[in-house]
């Protein structure tokens, strides 16, 4: 065993969410379950093809299968979309650090999600959601570029239902059909009246709509210990040796993928 | 461990010997107006003095390519991890690259061991030879505390006269000389001293002086991170690595995998890569987050003094002037940027 | 699985590259073994019509070429271009640069009124391209990771990073460093060919093409250090680079 040995999985179960988008539901062939923090992920590998590093989306469980979503974009994406139930690939992981629960408990929860970003923080999101009791408000605010883009929409549709979960959804072009909110994440923030002293902001999307949102919450009053975001960056071991993903002095794939804004805004090659 | 003196002759008849044996020595040899470490036939052709290698002796510890792992894809996956490593004698390593070479040890070591890197490690004997005079005129091992070395060799040899004056740095260096050493006498070591103190002198003189303080360069980077320095040096930066390829603290590593033909049996292999290069930080959606070719060039000097220098309480740069040889237009060398920052910094 | 069906088909070229296909020697077997040839006009007389794969050698510089490799992409699910002819018009555009009647008579003496000769061109010009395999000629260990590659549906690793960083890995003393200097486009030049002159003491002359970002003003600069002047410069870029003239 070596830190760069995967282990060998199948894919018990694919679903596609959207054009360029599936769900993917994996077991390691050991039976074990993969013991993860939400916010972690783990480097898949599809051997000949290569690795990449994906956010394990499920919440944390005791039961063996996981899930990842995975966006189509290159060389292992790609294989990983077309592969078939039964098919085996490599795992390594989970890596990083992801978001602990500690800090979120008793408190309010502001969830921001655009795009793919929604993939990590549905982890969290569920964590959340399966001990409801022990947290404050949940506010989820999901964008996506257009209608056909959303992500889980069974789970959007009982995040809306919901009594206890204030949702809100925006797509920067809307379609005939389109009810809901157009425009950019920000223009969801009016909707919800949120205490920043009590609330805890997590946001996870595309590079640059971390300077948007950040900048409107702390206008809103957020103090930045109580901003956490999730960080994109190349990746090639996960494992803190390859320089790939370094930010100034820190590794992603060490004391990230989620940070404490807190600590990132010393870093300007952060965001 | 104990220090000990052995007759020049006797040390090398014993190397020459184990070469004779089928033992991998490798030491640096000329190559043209520069040197290379090629595996020796005899002691005869070791470069001891003059130009550095082009190459640093990271690549027999973690070499320019190497296969991590093959595997065979068919109903089942099977991976084989090649983890392997061949007893080598890295002989006539100069302080600047043995300190180089220890500071590699830690990051490999340091919380996920790379067990690759390790392997091979634990397999190299290392017989290091004091610098008397300067290298090269790129080079500035004084000015970075690397004209000794601290750690990482199980020799370390002077020249003092008929015979060399050996640090012994581990038990297996121990043992290798063990047939020929004597014990040290006063003279031996009033020698020494003295040899030490006139090489000093001489590297103070003939090496680049570094302005700043050696353990001021965390602050004075930090300090200067938007200086307009790091443009100025990067618009004539070739993008091109070979400051990272020739540093002998340089680790960073690309990742790729290769299919046959028949696409049943493939490899994982990895390669030296550079953070000066253009994509180091490109991702699929094309986004480069170190976009400028100045932002990369501030990076590779401060991970050399300041953030790899404060984690480890050790400058990254060895000082060995090997980056400042390579690069075509001169932009490069830490001591250089460090000294022009300082300047401006403080006017 | 089905063995994919491959063409080769060569344009204006010294067919060096196919010729290297053909020195694989076992690989050549491997190769037999995972695609079914169905033209190779150095290999056997056969030329099949049906192919899902095309590789393409040599540049484009006749108007019947620009309707053959036409054709051959409407065939065709994936092109790729073969070595430096293909890739960028290779020596051929070297023609470029001299009076197109001086060419004409040089090539084909008094029969040059019979041949109607245009720009050497790479097929990119003319057709989409799908995979580049660049070198004069191409490298064999290249060829079979790309072809497995696109066996495998994956994009080839090419790289875009210069040559200077193979170069580096092997130890060579720089070409500009030697006691006798030699100028050499290696920093400019896209790597993969394990910097194949330099390693044998020559200057790269870029035959794989320039790298996405090259820095044309600090590589004038070395130039001029070097005591070189602007013609010896433009010389330099169209050995191979030609068509894409001096971009500043
Ligand atoms: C912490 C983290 C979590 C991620 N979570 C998800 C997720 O849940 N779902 C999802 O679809 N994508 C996710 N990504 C992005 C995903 O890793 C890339 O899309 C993927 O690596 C692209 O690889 P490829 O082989 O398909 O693309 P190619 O273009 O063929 O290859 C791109 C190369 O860049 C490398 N690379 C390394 N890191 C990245 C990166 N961050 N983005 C792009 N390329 C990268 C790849 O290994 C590969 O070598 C995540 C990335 C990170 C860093
Ligand atoms: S930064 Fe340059 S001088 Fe310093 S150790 Fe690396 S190659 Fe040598
Ligand atoms: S840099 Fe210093 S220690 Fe290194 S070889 Fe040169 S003189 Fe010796
Ligand atoms: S700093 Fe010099 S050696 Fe390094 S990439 Fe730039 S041009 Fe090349
Ligand atoms: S010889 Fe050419 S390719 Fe090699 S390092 Fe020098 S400039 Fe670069
Ligand atoms: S060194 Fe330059 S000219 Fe020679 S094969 Fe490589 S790219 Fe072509
Ligand atoms: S991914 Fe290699 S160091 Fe972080």
């Amino acid at each position: 065993m070596t830190i760069y040995k995967p282990e060998i999985a199948r894919i018990n179960r694919i679903e596609k969410l959207t054009k360029t988008e599936s769900l993917l539901e994996i077991e390691l062939l050991s039976g074990k379950s993969l013991g993860h923090q939400p916010g972690q992920f783990v480097e898949v590998s599809v051997f000949g093809v290569g690795e990449a590093p994906i956010s394990i989306s499920s919440a944390p469980s005791d039961l063996a299968p996981f899930q990842l979503c995975v966006r189509v974009i290159g060389n292992v994406t790609s294989a990983l979309c077309s592969k078939k139930p039964g098919d085996k690939i490599g795992i390594r992981g989970p890596f990083g650090k992801g978001f602990d629960l500690k800090h979120f408990k008793g408190k309010d929860i502001l969830f921001v999600a655009g795009g793919l970003g929604l993939a990590p923080l549905r982890s969290l999101i569920w964590s959340v959601l399966k001990s409801r009791k022990d947290y404050g408000k949940v506010y989820i605010l999901y964008g996506a570029k257009r209608p056909q883009e959303l992500l889980f929409k069974e789970e959007l549709k009982n995040w809306r239902e919901r009594e206890d979960v204030e949702y809100h959804v925006t797509v920067d072009v809307g379609d005939e059909k389109w009810q809901d909110n157009v425009g950019v994440i920000t223009t969801l923030l009016p909707y919800i009246q949120f205490n920043p002293a009590k609330t805890q902001a997590v946001i996870v999307g595309p590079p640059i709509m971390y300077r948007f949102v950040i900048r409107e919450l702390k206008n809103l009053g957020t103090p930045d210990k109580k901003i956490w975001v999730s960080l994109e960056r190349k990746m090639k071991c996960g494992v803190g040796k390859c320089g790939h993903c370094q930010i100034n002095d820190i590794y992603v794939c060490q004391d990230g993928p989620v940070f404490n804004y807190e600590k990132l805004k010393n870093l300007p090659e952060a965001i | 461990m104990k220090n000990c003196v052995v007759a020049k002759r006797e040390l090398l008849d014993l190397i020459d010997r184990r070469i004779g044996e089928g033992k991998e020595v490798v030491a640096p040899v000329k190559q043209e107006n520069q040197a290379n470490f090629k595996r020796i036939k005899s002691t005869r052709e070791i470069l001891w003095e003059g130009p550095q290698t082009v190459i640093p002796p990271k690549a027999f510890l973690f070499p320019q390519e190497e296969e991590l792992m093959e595997y065979e894809v068919n109903d089942e996956i099977k991976v084989k991890v090649k983890v392997e490593g061949k007893p080598i004698i890295l002989l006539g390593i100069h302080p600047c690259d043995i300190n180089g070479t220890a500071l590699l040890d830690k990051v490999f070591a340091e919380n996920n061991l790379d067990e690759h890197y390790l392997k091979k490690r634990e397999f190299v004997t290392i017989i290091g030879s004091e610098c008397l005079v300067p290298c090269s005129p790129e080079s500035y091992c004084y000015r970075k505390e690397s004209v000794l070395p601290l750690e990482g060799f199980d020799l370390f040899l002077t020249d003092i006269g008929d015979n060399f004056f050996v640090e012994v740095g581990s038990k297996k260096g121990k043992s290798l000389i063990s047939e020929i050493a004597r014990k040290t006498t006063p003279s031996d070591t009033k020698k020494l001293k003295k040899i030490r103190r006139v090489r000093d002198n001489l590297f103070d003189e003939e090496q680049r002086k570094l302005k700043p303080k050696l353990e001021d360069l965390p602050k004075l980077l930090r300090e200067n991170y938007d200086s307009p320095v790091w443009d100025e040096h990067g618009a004539r930066c070739f993008s091109c690595g070979s400051c990272n390829m020739v540093c002998p603290t340089c680790y960073c590593f690309d990742v790729r995998d290769y299919m046959e033909l028949n696409l049943k049996r493939g490899t994982r292999s990895r390669f030296w890569d550079g953070c000066l290069l253009t994509d180091f930080t490109k991702v699929a959606s094309g986004e480069i987050f170190r976009e400028g070719r100045g932002a990369r060039l501030r990076h590779r000097t401060n991970r050399k003094d300041w953030y790899l220098f404060e984690k480890w309480e050790r400058s990254f740069c060895t000082g060995c002037g090997r980056c400042g040889k390579a690069c075509l237009t001169k932009i490069v060398d830490p001591l250089d940027i460090e000294n022009e920052l300082y300047d401006r910094w403080k006017k | 699985m089905k063995k994919p069906k491959v063409g080769f088909f060569e344009f204006t070229c010294c067919e060096g590259c196919q010729l290297t296909v053909l020195s694989l020697g076992d690989k050549l077997l491997d190769l037999f073994e995972s695609v079914d040839i169905v033209n190779f006009r150095e290999a056997s007389s056969y030329k099949g019509q049906d192919y899902e794969i095309a590789f393409i050698e040599g540049s484009i510089s006749t108007s019947k070429d620009i309707e053959r490799v036409k054709e051959i992409r409407a065939r065709a699910k994936i092109c790729v271009a073969l070595g430096a002819c293909a890739h960028l018009g290779g020596v051929n555009a070297i023609r470029n640069f001299q009076r197109q009647s001086d060419v004409r008579w040089r090539t084909y003496g008094d029969k040059a009124w019979l041949f109607d000769s245009i720009l050497a061109q790479p097929i990119d010009a003319v057709i989409k391209v799908d995979h580049v395999i660049p070198e004069c000629p191409i490298d064999k260990k290249e060829f079979l990771r790309v072809t497995a590659s696109i066996l495998l549906g994956k994009k080839p690793f090419i790289p875009d990073y210069p040559v200077c960083v193979e170069c580096k890995m092997k130890g060579n003393v720089c070409l500009f460093h030697k006691p006798n200097p030699i100028a050499c486009m290696g920093p400019l030049t896209r790597a993969g060919c394990g910097a194949a002159c330099p390693s044998v003491g020559n200057a790269c002359e870029g035959c794989r093409g320039l790298i996405p970002d090259p820095n044309l003003s600090a590589w004038e600069e070395v130039l001029k250090e070097y005591g070189l002047s602007i013609e010896d410069i433009l010389k330099f870029y169209h050995m191979y680079n030609g068509l894409m003239g001096v971009r500043r």
